[in-house]
């Protein structure tokens, strides 16, 4: 039998529609980690850093005043959420940058419409079949030998396509014995999309072993586990994790401050587990739109337009807020009812994704993003 | 012989021990509907809305005569004794809803596995995870079950329009989709509250926005955001008892039918309503169901459904064909919902021989349970468990949007290795032990692939054999 991890790259390869030259690793880039923490359900960029400097915003967030006060002023305008003290404390090293009223080329108000084109790339849902994150695999140095890995059961939008990538959840059981797992292998491979999931999934298995039972949760031990999965020379490249949660109609005082506190034990986990990795990785944390300016009645807000994006880790060139602030008297609402958004997400993460890895950031526009409206990637967001 | 197999597997659960051939199979797969049996007694011990509503009126009536609730003194005496009861009677529902949580997943299992008409078993909880409620939100897990069971099972049968008021006006979807505490800006009650208590009141529009998107015209159906606006003005008024918190909670009854939905006038938008070009005069609490109606019968929503009706069976890459002729009948009918299953049962693009779709977890360990005609675990939590490892607890999606239905969304790396050590473990616990080769043979007559039947014959051991039968690329597809 073949070795499974040649016969991936082999599969990868022809996935590609390349040659099969052995190629070394580029050293451009490759040692470079990124992880996209997607908030699934819209989160409230105005809850997580708060436009505290806007002279209408102690009005029009009139009930939620209470949870901004204990938040940490990072300048002269924003005040970040109580909640995330790992991630005001990497902003003071300067290891996180945010990026406010940001939005991705979708101006309707479908969660999962959004997700589908912040996970695609395109300009309308469901357009482009693959996800961005997986075409990024074929732009690095060194594709085939690159591994990017979803931690999560089902493989999520962002990283379905050609390009091989796993998933991977904890799992509390043992594993059934080698014998039956080579014999599945036997059983699947005529057939190529059970071939393909079925042999990531192994070398995952191989790679992380038996995680013991992890709770939802215990961000804690989800973020050591990521860490895991990511570091070192033989790590994913490429990760990504899903949180959910955000869509916060009801009682949002309560949830955010929840939700905001596990990203940030998330966030912090990350950093202890990486180690010197650290200094060689990005996080992107988005979602896919906002929420109202103003609250609904059920201390809750609605589906929105512009929010938050963050940048965290040891590559990024932090301690810096990116905003074109839009004001939030009426006149300057989008619809009268949203945060406007001033920028591009797809351009900030183009520019991210280009400055990361050492690619030139309008291809990976062109390649990741088609469906982004028209717009300069950002630069000198990371070092 | 192969007709057979495709209707036990694509249109059903899997045969129950093997597969009976018959010269009719869409005869089969019709004549369960005639024998359709919406409250079968399998269901009987289930909790209901009326129980779970009784249930929580006695511990009510047990809190006030325990004096749990400290009635204290001060200024703020009643307001804080409020407060402190309505949050214990939402704790107590809490606490007794995993009890019917579990009660009704056992049930819907139990059900699902023994059932003689297992084709409607599937449209039961196709339209249960159409209407998605999700067990996430904490309140909502006692209401899940009885969803399914009160407000969906009864009106799989009949027009579109009455599935849709059903389950538009079940407490779990009220719960859900925070249509609980919505007010109209311009109701009776926001206009006598005083500035203070105004401002926490107004409109929610996610049930609104969810039923034009999710439950009828679907996202390209098109409305626009005024009209979600507009229906969630219009639906204002339907709440549910005891749930309610703050102004609105001390303007209703708490004893009122608690845990029941119920038509709170005060609460309610006045004025004409203005939704996809049509003009509602305000009839109160008639609004509601006058629209759904209407949103029940729009071409949209003819096509959205049946596109969703006809993947659902007959795959992801279902022919156009197939979806055009089930939205013509479907506007022909005004819904009818048996005029639909009949086009799709006899569709000859329903029948390809070759699989369409791997099965869900859920479909996957009703099919194992059937296939090895095993009984039903002891544990009552065991099916439940089993469910949540492999991704797809009993009514509790991530989303409103359900679980998904579309083969890349269940056949991720991990996914697939869960599925494996599940069956590895199920032959352990299975409770009879069972014979792969025989079963294989039974259970897959036309459709077992040589390259399966000779893994299985040479199995190093039974359990081994059984393990990759029920892991194996037939028992996966449908």
């Amino acid at each position: 039998m073949m070795d499974r991890r040649n016969l991936l790259a082999a599969m990868g390869l022809s996935a590609l529609g390349l040659a099969a030259p052995k190629m070394a690793f580029a050293k451009t880039g490759s040692s470079k980690k990124f992880i996209l923490i997607l908030q699934r359900g819209a989160a409230d960029g105005l809850m997580a850093l708060a436009p505290t400097g806007d002279s209408q915003f102690s009005s029009v967030r009139a009930p939620f005043m209470r949870d901004i006060k204990d938040g940490r002023r990072i300048d002269s305008f924003f005040t970040l959420h109580a909640a995330m003290p790992n991630i005001a404390r990497l902003y003071g090293e300067r290891d996180a940058l945010f990026a406010h009223a940001v939005a991705s080329s979708y101006r309707e108000r479908s969660h999962f419409d959004g997700q589908n084109i912040l996970e695609t790339g395109g300009n309308s849902p469901y357009a482009i079949k693959s996800g961005w994150m997986n075409r990024l695999i074929g732009l690095l140095p060194g594709a085939q030998g690159r591994r990017a890995i979803a931690l999560a059961s089902a493989l999520p939008q962002v990283l379905r396509g050609d390009n091989a990538a796993a998933s991977f959840a904890p799992n509390n059981r043992r594993s059934p014995n080698a014998a039956l797992l080579d014999r599945l292998s036997d059983l699947y491979s005529d057939e190529p999309l059970l071939s393909n999931a079925w042999e990531q999934a192994r070398m995952t298995q191989d790679m992380v072993g038996d995680t013991g039972k992890i709770g939802p949760r215990d961000m804690a031990a989800i973020g050591a586990l990521m860490a895991k999965i990511v570091k070192g020379p033989g790590g994913a490249s490429l990760a990504m994790y899903e949180t959910s949660g955000w869509d916060t109609h009801a009682a949002q005082s309560f949830r955010s401050k929840t939700e905001l506190g596990k990203l940030d034990s998330l966030i912090g986990a990350l950093k202890t587990g990486l180690g010197t990795d650290w200094q060689d990785t990005v996080i992107l944390v988005a979602t896919e739109f906002g929420r109202t300016v103003a609250m609904n009645g059920t201390q809750g807000t609605d589906h929105g337009t512009g929010s938050l994006a963050y940048l965290i880790g040891g590559g990024v060139r932090g301690g810096r807020i990116i905003a074109d602030w839009p004001g939030l008297a009426e006149r300057q609402l989008y619809q009268k009812r949203d945060l406007m958004p001033t920028q591009s997400l797809e351009m900030l993460m183009a520019g991210t994704i280009g400055g990361h890895f050492g690619l030139d950031s309008a291809k990976v526009a062109a390649e990741l993003y088609p469906g982004a409206a028209q717009g300069r990637p950002l630069s000198g967001l990371v070092a | 012989m192969r007709n057979s197999e495709i209707a036990e597997n694509r249109f059903g659960y899997g045969a129950r021990g093997k597969v009976v051939r018959r010269d009719n199979p869409q005869g089969f797969l019709l004549a369960q509907m005639e024998g359709y049996d919406a409250r079968p007694a399998a269901l009987h011990a289930m909790p209901t809305l009326e129980s779970i509503s009784a249930e929580t009126r006695a511990h009510m009536a047990q809190l006030r005569k325990s004096g749990a609730i400290e009635t204290g003194s001060g200024k703020n005496a009643a307001f804080i004794r409020d407060k402190k009861f309505a949050n214990a009677v939402r704790s107590h529902m809490r606490t007794s809803g995993r009890d019917h949580y579990d009660k009704s997943v056992m049930g819907r299992f139990a059900l699902a596995t023994q059932s003689d008409a297992p084709f409607m078993e599937r449209i039961v909880h196709f339209w249960s995870n159409h209407f998605a409620v999700s067990a996430e939100k904490s309140l909502v897990i006692g209401f899940a079950g009885s969803m399914e069971f009160e407000a969906v099972r009864p009106y799989v049968l009949g027009k579109f329009s009455n599935l849709l008021k059903s389950v538009e006006r079940h407490p779990a979807m009220l719960i859900y989709l925070d249509q609980v505490q919505s007010v109209g800006p311009n109701s009776a009650l926001t206009m006598r509250a005083n500035p203070a208590a105004r401002r926490k009141l107004g409109l929610n529009e996610n049930l609104a926005r969810e039923i034009l998107e999710l439950h009828t015209l679907g996202v390209n159906g098109g409305y626009s955001q005024e009209d979600v606006t507009e229906f969630a003005r219009a639906l204002t008024g339907r709440t549910v008892g005891a749930l309610p918190r703050g102004t609105i909670a001390r303007t209703m009854d708490m004893d009122h039918k608690p845990g029941l939905t119920q038509y709170h006038a005060a609460l309610h938008e006045p004025g004409t309503r203005r939704i996809l070009g049509r003009s509602y005069r305000d009839t109160g609490e008639r609004l509601a169901d006058q629209i759904l109606d209407d949103l029940a019968v729009h071409p949209s929503t003819a096509r959205f459904i049946s596109a969703k009706l006809a993947r659902h069976f007959a795959g992801d890459d279902v022919p156009e064909s197939l979806i055009k002729r089930l939205t013509e009948v479907y506007l022909k009918t005004d819904g009818d919902l048996p005029s639909l299953y009949h086009v799709l049962v006899q569709a000859q693009e329903a029948w390809r021989p070759k699989p369409v779709k791997y099965k869900q977890p859920w479909e996957w360990l009703v099919s194992v349970y059937r296939g090895a005609e095993a009984d039903l675990p002891v544990k009552t939590r065991q099916i439940g468990n089993i469910l949540r490892t492999l991704g797809q607890p009993v009514w509790r999606p991530g989303s409103p949007a359900g679980y998904g239905d579309r083969v890349i969304d269940w056949i991720g790396p991990d996914a697939l290795f869960k599925r494996a050590e599940m069956a590895n473990l199920l032959t352990a616990q299975l409770p009879r032990a069972v014979d792969a080769e025989p079963l294989a043979a039974a259970l897959f007559p036309a459709g077992l692939s040589r390259k399966t039947a000779a893994a299985l014959g040479s199995a190093d051991n039974r359990r081994q054999a059984l393990a990759m039968l029920l892991a194996s690329p037939e028992f996966l597809q449908r």
